[in-house]
């Protein structure tokens, strides 16, 4: 029972709490999984802790590599469920986040505006040697398929 | 939609590492139920996560070749067919349903029987969570064959 | 040797309380998504590595707080990675200055900066054509 180990268990409660804040006020699905996502990996450091508090490590260090387990499954397949379908309709009950207005006056500065710098500098340099030019990443789903051959092109 | 292979190669890459040795912490909950934490439900919920985990995350023909569709009605059954009859067999020898300590078979003691009758019916019952549990999964996923 | 878990434990406190805080007031999805993968497993991390250094840890513990460890390592910033992809494919914005004032006070350098580049996507990027096609 040290009062060290105990004050660490009493500071990561508190810090469950405030994620669990961020669960209740996020804006998007997205906030509220990833705050979970924070939850749950607070939560194995509380088991874990506790364990030693109680000076019974094996016995919580089994639960919280259980706990670790399932709270690994939970953000991939929830993330995926609540991913965007191709028609565009998206399934967490708010308008879909690309049906919503862009923010206009947005100005890219720093690090933005030399990567956009560079890359208009690249597609007019593809466009001059007249190579055929495939989709921008960010508009192609499918831009992680790419074989290997594809790779080699310029 | 929510089956077949994820589209990020790191989810891939990492779901096809762990869920090994997530079936093997499942099997490892299983067997320990009677000296640490856990037991039946919580070992087969594990094997359900070590199933499922591959069907989120891997190509669906190689997911659903670890663990076919039929296999989770089929471990369901096989698993409460375990625990109903590990829990008559006590019956027979005139005790109670699940008593094990009435078992008398030569050269073993009574405690000895009865680790091994709550380690019978905890593999009983950990086997029909898992195939509840992926059979659940695979009918929310239209994928069940029944 | 206690002392020497303390150090470490408290130092990964650091990093998980500022973690917890970043989430708390951080403005976008992906800033807060960047404190969860990074610092908090960073934090987890050092909390484990002191309690290494505990009295308390007995002989069969040992192997069970590396698999946590070593899971935990591998796992939080993988599902992070996976929310934070989906939110990007459903088209979440990252957080930007909208300040029309100042958007226009370096609309103008900007200007400067890329009118030799006669491009459609840098155009777009500086706000100019995007009045006749709001995406």
């Amino acid at each position: 029972m040290s009062p060290y180990l105990i004050t660490v268990l009493v500071i990561v409660g508190v810090l469950i709490a405030v994620g669990l804040y961020r669960v209740w006020a996020g804006p998007t699905v997205f906030d509220r999984l990833i705050a979970v996502a924070l939850v749950s990996v607070n939560g194995v450091i509380v088991l874990v802790v506790l364990g030693f508090v109680l000076e019974r490590p094996v016995l919580f260090l089994d639960i919280a590599l259980g706990y670790a387990l399932l709270a690994f499954l939970l953000p991939i397949a929830l993330g995926r469920y609540f991913e965007e379908r191709d028609d565009g309709t998206s399934r967490d009950g708010l308008p879909s986040p690309s049906s919503r207005p862009r923010p206009t006056g947005v100005v890219p500065h720093g690090l933005l505006a030399e990567r956009g710098r560079r890359e208009a500098e690249r597609r007019r340099a593809r466009a001059d040697t007249d190579a055929p030019s495939y989709p921008h990443p960010e508009d192609d789903p499918d831009d992680e398929e790419h074989s290997p051959e594809d790779e080699g092109q310029p | 939609m929510m089956t077949g292979a994820y589209p990020s190669v790191v989810v891939r890459v990492v779901g096809a590492l762990l869920s090994p040795f997530i079936l093997l912490f499942g099997l490892y909950i299983v067997a320990h139920g009677h000296y640490g934490p856990g037991g039946g439900f919580a070992g087969g919920g594990f094997l359900a996560v070590a199933a499922i985990l591959p069907r989120v995350t891997l190509p669906e023909s190689l997911a659903y070749k670890l663990v076919p569709v039929h296999f989770g009605p089929l471990m369901g059954g096989v698993g409460m067919l375990l625990f109903l009859l590990c829990g008559l067999v006590p019956m027979f020898f005139g005790g109670m349903f699940l008593d094990y300590g009435a078992v008398e078979i030569a050269g073993i003691a009574a405690s000895r029987m009865r680790y091994l009758g709550i380690l019978v019916v905890e593999i009983g019952v950990g086997l029909a969570v898992f195939g509840a549990m992926v059979t659940i999964f695979d009918v929310l996923m239209d994928r069940s064959e029944t | 040797m206690t002392l020497i878990a303390d150090i470490i434990i408290g130092i990964g406190m650091f990093f998980i309380v500022v973690s917890t805080l970043a989430l708390l007031i951080m403005p976008d999805l992906y800033t807060r998504a960047h404190a969860v993968a990074k610092s908090e497993t960073l934090g987890l991390l050092l909390v484990f590595l002191g309690l290494f250094f505990r009295p308390e840890l007995d002989g069969p513990s040992v192997g069970r707080l590396v698999a946590v460890l070593v899971f935990s390592l591998v796992a939080n910033p993988t599902a992070v990675h996976a929310l934070v992809r989906a939110s990007s494919r459903s088209g979440a914005l990252p957080w930007t200055v909208i300040d029309q004032e100042i958007a226009d006070a370096e609309l103008g350098t900007a200007q400067e900066r890329y009118d030799a580049v006669d491009d459609p996507v840098v155009s777009e990027a500086t706000g100019g054509p995007s009045e006749e096609d709001p995406r």
